[in-house]
């Protein structure tokens, strides 16, 4: 192949994939740009969930777990209550276990009585707004409990979707610098909007 | 390619040149909102923080101030600019901790007001912890105070628009690739795939 035909080529594929990445990901991108939005913005109303949130409670009677860890102990008793999600908060004391397990729309505290084999179940339930604001910052890590590793199934498929969404941006950005690249009609006006970004973004991260 | 007939030309050329300079304007933010979305989703491949530095300033605060007041009074008096993170409105005294922060550092000013000393811990943050606060601030915390700094606030705007330009340079996007008609089927085909993709992730979280 000339070297001609070889940058077409390379023009012709690069417009597609960035036009397949962009179209894939359209959900994910939309989901984290505007549930961003909503999150620097905690003074809207219409978004405010917790004033409406619906809480429950119920009592269960539980075998206590014999389980290694503090995890497992947890695992086992939210199969025993039948609960899904990421445990993230576990308090275990001589006379009691507590943890909380949390999936987006939902907030369960788990409180279990180890003498009386009894576990006290508060439900937090929350609307879209809750369910978008958790979508966001839902990786599985546990910023005040690190040790508490990420365990449950669907939120490490979620946090490699943020990871795969992530990626796919940045490609998305290397495509897009590649096509302005190719046009030359388009260099000093892109060169300039490329400046201006370069230069507010970078201000912030750099000289402040 | 082929266009399609029913495309408006110089529709379809506007709204790419926009779809382009939107996007060239707006992907120095995008690499910094998705680099800090990786280091928090993988907090492992943050590296190690710098050692603070310390130094003394003594300061003279007058009496009757309490709050963010307080807390911004001893800040000028130590020299110190940034976004206070977290202060009680009700704090006066006599000893008082004031966590500041800006992109590039981390301060924290533990003063005595009856001593009139204030210690000042100064930690400059990795490339990763910028990116990471400018991923964070404004944010859903704290919000009677956030925005305290000018920067915060401006940085707030910034952000604003960044998400505003991506949903347009995504509308546009879906525009210009669906005037195509050589292109459709395979960018439906895709745009299919990721929208059954995160329905059935989705539908897994909630479930």
């Amino acid at each position: 192949m000339s070297s001609p035909s070889t940058l077409k080529w390379i023009d012709l594929w690069n417009q597609r994939v960035h036009s397949y990445i962009g179209l894939f990901l359209l959900l994910f991108v939309w989901v984290y740009a505007f549930s961003g939005l909503v999150l620097n913005h905690p003074k809207w109303q219409f978004s405010n969930f917790w004033p409406q949130r619906q809480e429950s409670a119920s009592e269960s009677v539980v075998r206590i777990p014999s389980a290694p860890t503090d995890l497992a102990k947890a695992q086992d008793l939210m199969g025993q209550l039948g609960l899904s999600g990421e445990i993230d908060q576990i308090t275990a004391k001589p006379d009691h276990f507590d943890f909380r397990v949390g999936k987006p729309g939902q907030i369960v505290n788990v409180a279990v009585d180890l003498a009386s084999a009894k576990a006290s179940v508060k439900r937090i339930r929350v609307n879209t707004w809750g369910v978008l604001n958790s979508l966001h910052h839902l990786t599985g890590v546990h910023a005040d409990n690190p040790a508490l590793t990420r365990n449950g199934v669907a939120t490490s498929i979620w946090s490699f979707a943020l990871d795969a969404t992530c990626v796919g941006m940045l490609l998305l950005v290397t495509g897009g610098l590649w096509i302005w690249c190719r046009r030359k009609d388009s260099l000093l006006p892109g060169f300039i909007a490329l400046v201006l970004g370069l230069l507010c973004c970078g201000c912030f991260v750099f000289a402040l | 390619m082929g266009l399609s007939l029913i495309s408006s030309g110089r529709i379809y050329r506007w709204l790419r040149l926009l779809h382009l300079y939107g996007g060239l304007l707006v992907s120095p933010f995008l690499v910094v909102f998705a680099v800090s979305a990786i280091l928090l989703n993988h907090p492992s491949l943050q590296s190690s923080p710098a050692e603070p530095a310390r130094r003394q300033a003594s300061i003279d605060v007058p009496g009757g101030l309490k709050g963010l007041n307080l807390a911004k009074e001893v800040m000028r008096q130590t020299g110190v600019t940034g976004e206070i993170d977290f202060f009680s409105e009700q704090a006066q005294g006599p000893r008082i901790s004031v966590p500041v922060s800006r992109p590039s550092v981390k301060i924290t000013i533990t003063a005595d007001l009856t001593a009139k000393t204030a210690n000042i811990s100064t930690r400059p943050a990795t490339f990763g912890e910028r990116a990471i606060y400018l991923h964070k601030y404004p944010g859903p915390h704290v919000a009677n105070i956030r925005g305290n700094w000018v920067f915060t606030r401006l940085w707030g705007v910034l952000a604003d628009g960044t998400v505003y330009l991506l949903l347009f340079v995504t509308v546009t996007g879906i525009y210009i690739w669906y005037i195509v008609k050589s292109e459709r089927k395979r960018g439906l085909a895709f745009l299919g795939a990721g929208c059954v993709v995160f329905a059935v992730v989705l539908l897994a979280l909630i479930r």
